[in-house]
């Protein structure tokens, strides 16, 4: 499609203008600015609150991408490596921990050391053995399942409060996004899709397996182990702002590669865009589907992406019968 | 020149060497055909010349610079590789991948130009891929899908094309065109071809290498190395080299059942 990136961008900038209006209670334009000027603060809040849906959503999905090309693994997604455990064993020794109580930037800070604990072990131990990718994956997967029972022993001494502080963390969470972490994530959001553009001819090669990215002028360890560290960077920042949202770094890339083709350097920007897109309706969709009581974000992705999810594995299996 | 000297190597964690002392060359416009029979090493032979694998003694030199100096793209853009394999991972289509050949040409950011539009066009087209263009590498049949390995690495229009058994899943007619198609290209790249195809190398080789267990056993025109002696001790069966009509030289191989008899 010639003009996805353009319907894109018209559907961002439509969902952020609904974003704005729906929630909770209705939010007419008339009563979007203040009389003294600046924007109202449900308006403020809502418009932040669109920002970090499709900064978080667009990075996801770039990781997502990424990851996908660099594993050579379609069903890859971004928290493959063990980065959500890393996160919810942080977070969960935040709570626990109290440490809440000393700075509201606590909890994210303590997400985000998780997360890159478990990155930089996965590519220590994944370094050794030299089987490239499978490695990387075997390492990841391993991180991921120590971390979360490390996660579920924690969640178990747990309080009753602190337990539900967790898990609504964990389910994903756009509403305490804070604008000063925010921005920094923004900028690192759109630097980050600027070296996968530059790197594009890369993760095609790199897709291809060690040998085809070498032939076609790569050089394949090291491409590959920037890419993952970009990507897992990604990652933990939309963790740090809005916990584990699932599916998204999944199912966007998919999608977008049905419609757009798998050259990288055709759909890396129709990616970054539908996955913001998609998150900002998500969210849209977690706030009015239940008015009195929102839906945790990352349980309106599961909805959807679960059945997509289960489609796209079933077409592989049709495709390769 | 493309040239391997005195080249030994042996994989990680074996005290084996696979290859010994070994020389190779490829010049500019050459059409050389590597043959030997399994495991002997003729697509170690093209990875170490593609700069993949190292060696562990020997050197590997393009123009007499050795090939570890030469940056990644540029060595890319000079030697392309026709591997055996396409392990399809996500759904390229046709074009994407011949396209996805050009990689080490075309610029980091900017798309692809006229240029590379018209020469993956012509590639398809060579190839007879050209109705396949928009359909995803997974579905195609195995000897289409080596045809796009082949197109992908005409694509880059090297200096030297290294190619790994090209025509094992290709129809008669289609490896009978493929050294036209070779031949026929603006830059007649040095080709180096693995093959189990002794008529194919019979009929279309400028030089033949003939690859035995310890090295190489003979090198020369075909005429001169498709001999029964040769072609004995390397593959360990009887052949009768016959005369085609234009006198060029057809071997064949007896069946075990034939030798019996």
């Amino acid at each position: 499609m010639k003009y996805l990136n353009c319907y894109l961008l018209a559907g961002v900038v439509l969902a952020g203008v609904a974003g704005i209006l729906f929630g909770s209670r209705l939010l007419p334009f008339a009563e979007w600015f203040r009389d003294g000027g600046g924007l109202h603060p449900i308006a403020e809040l809502r418009l932040i609150r669109m920002a970090a849906a499709f900064t978080v959503g667009g990075s996801l999905a770039l990781a997502g991408l990424t990851f996908q090309a660099v594993l050579r693994n379609p069903l890859a997604e971004p928290f493959i490596l063990g980065l959500s455990g890393g996160a919810g064993v942080g977070a969960a020794l935040c709570i626990i921990a109290g440490l809440q109580a000393i700075t509201i930037y606590a909890l994210p800070f303590s997400a985000l050391t998780g997360a890159l604990i478990v990155l930089a072990l996965v590519l220590a131990v994944s370094r050794g053995g030299g089987r490239g990718s499978e490695n990387l994956l075997l390492s990841g997967v391993i991180a991921g399942t120590l971390s979360s029972s490390l996660l579920m022993y924690l969640l178990s001494i747990a309080q009753a409060d602190e337990l539900a502080g967790v898990t609504w963390w964990m389910l994903g969470d756009l509403q305490a996004v804070d604008e000063k972490l925010l921005l920094p994530g923004m900028v690192l959001a759109f630097v980050a899709f600027g070296i996968l553009r530059f790197s594009a001819g890369e993760l095609n090669a790199l897709s291809l397996g060690e040998e085809r990215a070498f032939y076609l002028g790569t050089t394949p360890a090291r491409a590959a182990f920037r890419l993952i560290v970009v990507a897992s960077l990604l990652t933990a920042m939309t963790v740090t702002l809005a916990g584990i949202i699932s599916f998204c770094g999944l199912i966007v890339p998919h999608i977008v590669r049905k419609i757009r083709g798998c050259d990288h350097r055709r759909n890396l920007g129709s990616v970054f865009l539908a996955g913001g897109l998609f998150l900002m309706i998500c969210d849209i969709g977690s706030r009015i589907v239940w008015s009195e009581r929102e839906i945790p974000i990352g349980v309106v992705t599961a909805l959807i992406g679960g059945p997509v999810f289960l489609w796209l594995l079933n077409r592989r299996r049709t495709y390769h019968a | 020149m493309l040239e391997a000297r005195s080249v030994t190597f042996g994989y990680n964690g074996t005290s084996k060497m696979l290859l010994r002392e070994i020389s190779v060359s490829v010049a500019p416009g050459d059409f050389t055909m590597l043959l030997g029979p399994n495991g002997c090493g003729k697509s170690t032979v093209l990875k170490l010349l593609a700069g993949f694998l190292s060696a562990r003694s020997g050197d590997v030199r393009l123009d007499g610079v050795e090939l570890k100096q030469i940056p990644p793209r540029e060595r890319a853009r000079r030697i392309g590789v026709v591997p055996q394999e396409m392990p399809p991972v996500l759904d390229f289509t046709v074009e994407e991948m011949v396209m996805m050949g050009r990689n080490p040409r075309l610029p980091r950011l900017a798309p692809p130009g006229p240029e590379d539009l018209a020469i993956v066009g012509k590639m398809l087209k060579l190839l007879e891929l050209s109705a396949l263009a928009r359909r995803p590498c997974n579905r195609l049949s195995g000897g289409e899908r080596q045809r796009v390995l082949i197109g992908a690495a005409l694509a880059l229009e090297p200096d030297y094309l290294l190619m790994d058994e090209p025509t094992s899943a290709l129809d008669p007619a289609h490896a009978l065109r493929l050294p036209a198609i070779l031949r026929s290209l603006r830059h007649s790249p040095g080709c180096l071809i693995t093959t189990h195809n002794l008529q194919l190398a019979a009929r279309f080789a400028d030089r033949i290498l003939l690859l035995g267990e310890h090295g190489i056993h003979d090198a020369g025109t075909p005429r001169d190395v498709l001999v029964p002696e040769n072609i004995r001790a390397v593959y360990h069966c009887d052949a009768e080299i016959l005369t085609d009509r234009s006198g060029g030289i057809v071997p064949c191989l007896r069946s075990p059942e034939e030798q019996l008899r």
